[in-house]
């Protein structure tokens, strides 16, 4: 499976930890690979998206492109073509 | 060179400052603007750590040398995938030893001996035999009180509210319910050791086995290190609140009683802290210059400190995100202009100690 690149975009509250940057450059073929590559690029948001389990948290919202991820088969969705994913609050959230 | 107060909010921290006379003050803030600030510590080398959480995205603590520039850790406390538990909120920093201790919600105590860089597990109590028996209470289950024996270190306790105090002697390899005396608030079929609703604990810094705890049912104190607690109510308006502090050139204590654990509001609607010149024996009434009617914002088990000045300061922030303070050991009081989020802890450091 060809590795696409995806750009991944987090929400104002987790730019909190990252230094104020809110865009990254990924690569991977799936949603899992672009995670892993995310956070080798910035560990500090691994434990703000996934939980204890390796899932992602409960009231985190997960795009790709216009998709939500749940609908997508969760974090091993394939990604075929280049995208954006984007990593929001959910209204569910406090 | 002055006070410094980290107020942690639902929405951030705020750094409040002021010189020695504790008069006029500047409020910065917020720090980590939308995340909740649940409790604050410095280390021996005046480095600063903050713990952040929220109901999305999760807990962590970051650490800073100036308080402006923070650096999240990495790998922060964190439950094994197979406990099965959820780490909701870390609840105190004990960091000013070599090796550092955090209490978290789900109730769990961790350590770490490089300097808060990694975090492992304290099994001895989070996998105590009692375990199975531990209910959360309202406020959750959490591991928030911890005190320390200044003669020896290996002696430790920690706090679990709706589960009670423990103690260790070994340097945390083995704890032992230490709640003999105290009202219990959840009884256990199986096992009378817990079900102990401890809110916060306050010790003597000349001697590590006196402790004052405000519990769920009343104010309590131990002069055998926990072996055994007697009420100490005299004065006090309820059983009920959260913090309590104590004075470390008076031993004078600190407390903030609320209206019963039903209602969880200030006495009659006034805002008042009650103070012990009697290590505990008797309770009166402070409130000058405090809200004397129509006041109805409670104080958290975080929300109360006191520095290390003589005569000392002494400071407490509401769940309506008011700070009020002293800065005479009680006999007067201010309040900060500023109106915060609801307020989670106050912490409170001298900046020429550092």
């Amino acid at each position: 499976m060809p590795e696409q690149e995806i750009e991944i975009h987090v929400s104002s509250v987790l730019a909190m930890v990252t230094g104020g940057r809110k865009k990254f450059r990924c690569i991977g073929s799936t949603v899992n690979s672009v995670f892993e590559h995310l956070f080798d690029q910035e560990p500090s948001l691994r434990v703000h998206i996934l939980d204890e389990q390796g899932a992602v948290r409960q009231h985190v919202l997960v795009y790709v492109g216009d998709e939500d991820l749940r609908w997508l088969g969760g974090l091993d969705a394939e990604l075929n073509s280049p995208t954006t994913i984007t990593v929001l609050q959910a209204v569910s959230g406090g | 060179m002055g006070v410094l107060i980290i107020v942690g909010t639902v929405k951030g921290a705020f750094l409040v400052r002021s010189d020695d006379k504790r008069n006029s003050w500047t409020v910065d803030g917020p720090h980590f603007k939308g995340w909740k600030v649940t409790t604050a510590s410095r280390n021996s080398n005046g480095e600063y750590f903050l713990a952040t959480a929220s109901d999305t995205y999760g807990h962590a603590i970051h650490r800073s040398a100036d308080l402006e520039n923070w650096t999240q850790i990495v790998d922060g406390p964190k439950f094994e995938e197979e406990a099965q538990r959820k780490l909701n909120q870390i609840w105190f920093l004990a960091t000013e030893a070599d090796d550092y201790y955090a209490g978290v919600d789900e109730a769990g105590l961790f350590k770490s001996t490089d300097h808060g860089d990694s975090w492992l597990p304290v099994s001895g109590l989070n996998e105590h035999e009692t375990r199975s028996g531990w209910c959360p209470g309202a406020g959750g289950m959490c591991a928030h009180a911890f005190l320390r024996d200044s003669r020896n270190p290996d002696r430790m306790w920690c706090g679990i509210s709706a589960v009670g105090v423990f103690r260790t002697e070994d340097g945390g390899q083995t704890w032992i319910p230490k709640n003999q005396g105290i009202k219990v608030v959840i009884p256990d079929e199986d096992d009378s050791e817990i079900g102990f609703c401890v809110h916060a604990l306050a010790q003597d810094p000349d001697d590590p086995n006196v402790i004052w705890q405000q519990n769920h049912s009343g104010m309590y104190r131990t002069r055998d290190g926990g072996d055994s607690w007697e009420s100490i109510q005299n004065g006090l308006p309820s059983t009920f609140g959260f913090p309590i502090v104590v004075d470390p050139h008076t031993k004078w204590l600190y407390s903030f009683p609320l209206h019963s654990d039903e209602f969880r509001l200030p006495v009659d609607g006034k805002c008042q802290v009650y103070r012990s010149q009697d290590q505990g024996d008797s309770w009166h009434p402070l409130g000058n210059g405090l809200p004397e009617s129509r006041y109805h914002a409670g104080v958290l088990r975080g929300a109360m400190d006191i520095d290390g000045h003589d005569p000392c300061g002494i400071y407490f922030g509401t769940t309506s995100g008011t700070v009020h303070y002293s800065n005479d050991r009680g006999e007067q009081w201010q309040s900060l202009p500023d109106i915060f989020p609801r307020i989670l802890t106050v912490k409170v450091f001298s900046e020429s100690d550092a």
